[in-house]
């Protein structure tokens, strides 16, 4: 074999170990960074629409992947989970400004109510359009689904709620409550609704793992209204 | 297909044109198999029929130019470079005029935007094909199948690099969707204000991908109006003082929104300052003529225009006014020039709408 034989093939081995280097471990990377910072535009958009819940989507992703990570979640769907805990209330620019940013929950008709819990839906619905984000929109659906199955026939109940669903129902009542009514109280919403609304076991691994997470609720950024 | 490549070059070098070419139609028809077993039914004829012309004009350029080679006297590992090179080349150009036949993006364009990122591939597959050829001349056939290797990550490369592409594009789309659920627009309005900005960008003298993002900032240049009350963006009245405050916050809120995502980094200042104006009497900086992106400005006039001719809205449609004619349109367009418009902008948006419509 010639030097230059013996060149060319060294080459197309660096060139190798270069493209399995960028395949295995700089391209994941960048997907996931990019994924990651593409999510967090659809929380912004629901956040600055309705600044009541700036910064609540921080923490429920953050509580639910450990949460997640409880129940021995694979990466794959850990990903998915974070995926849907960013993306559940994007349904929400669909519902009334007025309604949610000039009035407290508490003051709502019944009718208003039910136009404010169809965001699950619109949410859902919503996932479907986009290729890529298809496989979240059942995760989205069921995110406020309660565990007996009170919701409807047409909603699955029980364990045959996405897991993802389920946690994310249960750490997005605890933060919502939290801000609003304080910890204690979030805390018995959660204890009262074992069983009914939220799955028992994800209520017992959420309160296991809230202690140690519980530092992570980001200052809300400055809003300009 | 070009994944073959580098063997068909090693065939060509051992067996011959008649064996390369045998090879190639191999591999064509078992392209064709695959597609017919795999994808949607039906399409797999119409695939082969525009796939068979492009590999044998490929591949007599290259063919022609390996032979040119081969008699001039150049050492074979030339020859060799020359067909893969030439190959790909011919190859490139075919696929890139059949999709700018196909789609609506120029040719020029297509070339300019493709061979960058086409340039890494190229010199792989030469290095595979030389590969190859000192395999096969060496008698080391068993070690042949190696060069896969090289040749599947580029193509995990590349397809990953697509899907980096879709995702960006799906997440606008998904935005305008979420925009659309808020806030009704009349149909068409953001796509043609998309379209109308990215061929005043390139009459301006963008390169071609700066015209294109200033296409995808069109599109999202009204994002921020999720977070704001549609009642008073529908209302059929005059605003008050306070709800055109309200309302002019959209710009600023829009920049937001889009400043967390890493792939619309450029799009953020020209969102920002879409309502600027060249007399300093816009929002939400008070920036003037010189401050202000010429990307902003590209999107103030185009979005003015099509709202003017079309209607943004179905409220403006339904109260403000009557959709005015094109001459109308331009006429106040000109007329703004200078204090609400760029009057260079203005006179490269007649330019670009003239060329449209005759």
């Amino acid at each position: 074999m010639t030097a230059g034989a013996i060149i060319v093939l060294a080459t197309i081995a660096l060139l190798c170990i270069a493209m399995t280097y960028y395949v295995l471990v700089q391209m994941p990377r960048r997907n996931r960074e990019q994924q990651r910072s593409t999510l967090k535009v659809f929380s912004t958009a629901v956040e600055l629409r309705f600044p009541g819940q700036m910064g609540l989507t921080d923490r429920v992703v953050a509580l639910s992947v450990a949460v997640g990570q409880q129940f021995r979640m694979s990466s794959v769907e850990l990903h998915e989970l974070e995926q849907a805990a960013r993306l559940r209330d994007i349904g929400l620019c669909a519902i009334p400004w007025k309604l949610v940013n000039d009035r407290p929950a508490h003051e709502w008709s019944e009718a208003e109510r039910s136009t404010y819990d169809r965001h699950t839906e619109v949410s859902g619905a919503m996932l479907e359009l986009v290729p890529s984000l298809r496989s979240l929109a059942p995760l989205v659906r069921y995110h406020h689904a309660p565990f007996d199955g009170s919701q409807g026939p047409s909603y699955p109940q029980g364990r045959s709620l996405p897991l993802a669903s389920r946690i994310i129902a249960t750490v997005d009542a605890y933060v919502s409550l939290d801000r609003i009514q304080g910890d204690l109280l979030a805390r018995s919403h959660l204890e009262a609704g074992k069983g009914n609304l939220f799955d028992p076991a994800v209520v017992e691994e959420f309160l296991r793992v809230l202690p140690s997470a519980r530092g992570v609720e980001t200052p809300p950024t400055a809003a300009i209204r | 297909m070009t994944l073959s490549l580098p063997f068909i070059a090693g065939l060509l070098l051992v067996g011959g044109p008649v064996a390369a070419t045998c090879g190639e139609v191999i591999v064509l028809l078992g392209a064709t198999l695959i597609r017919y077993t795999r994808r949607r039914k039906g399409r797999e004829l119409y695939w082969l029929g525009l796939n068979l012309p492009v590999v044998m004009i490929s591949s007599s350029v290259g063919g022609l130019l390996f032979y040119g080679l081969g008699l001039a006297g150049t050492h074979w590992s030339f020859a060799i470079a020359g067909f893969v090179g030439a190959y790909l080349g011919t190859n490139f150009l075919l696929v890139t005029h059949i999709n700018s036949k196909i789609g609506a993006q120029n040719f020029a364009q297509q070339v300019w935007n493709g061979a960058r990122a086409a340039l890494i591939g190229f010199a792989t597959y030469v290095m595979v094909a030389l590969g190859v050829g000192i395999l096969v001349r060496g008698g080391h056939l068993w070690a042949v199948p190696l060069t896969f290797i090289p040749v599947e990550l580029l193509r995990q490369i590349i397809a990953e690099h697509k899907r980096l592409d879709d995702h960006a594009y799906e997440t606008m789309v998904a935005l305008t969707i979420m925009l659309q659920r808020a806030h009704p627009y009349t149909h068409g309005h953001l796509e043609r204000v998309g379209r109308l900005a990215e061929d005043v960008g390139r009459r301006l003298g963008l390169p071609p991908k700066r015209a294109l993002l200033l296409r995808k900032a069109a599109v999202l240049h009204d994002i921020g109006k999720i977070a704001i009350d549609e009642e008073i963006l529908d209302k059929p009245a005059k605003l008050t003082d306070q709800e055109y405050e309200h309302v002019k916050q959209h710009s600023a809120f829009g920049a937001e929104i889009l400043s967390h995502s890493e792939p619309f980094q450029a799009l953020v200042p020209w969102v920002r300052h879409h309502h600027e104006r060249p007399d300093g009497r816009g929002y939400p900086h008070q920036l003037t003529d010189r401050e202000i992106p010429l990307e902003s400005k590209v999107i103030a006039v185009s979005d003015a225009y099509d709202a003017m001719v079309g209607g943004a809205s179905s409220s403006e449609k339904r109260n403000h006014r009557e959709p005015m004619s094109v001459e109308a349109a331009l006429d106040e367009l000109v007329r703004c020039s200078g204090t609400q418009f760029d009057p260079n902008v203005v006179k490269a948006f007649k330019e670009a709408l003239h060329g449209s419509t005759s």
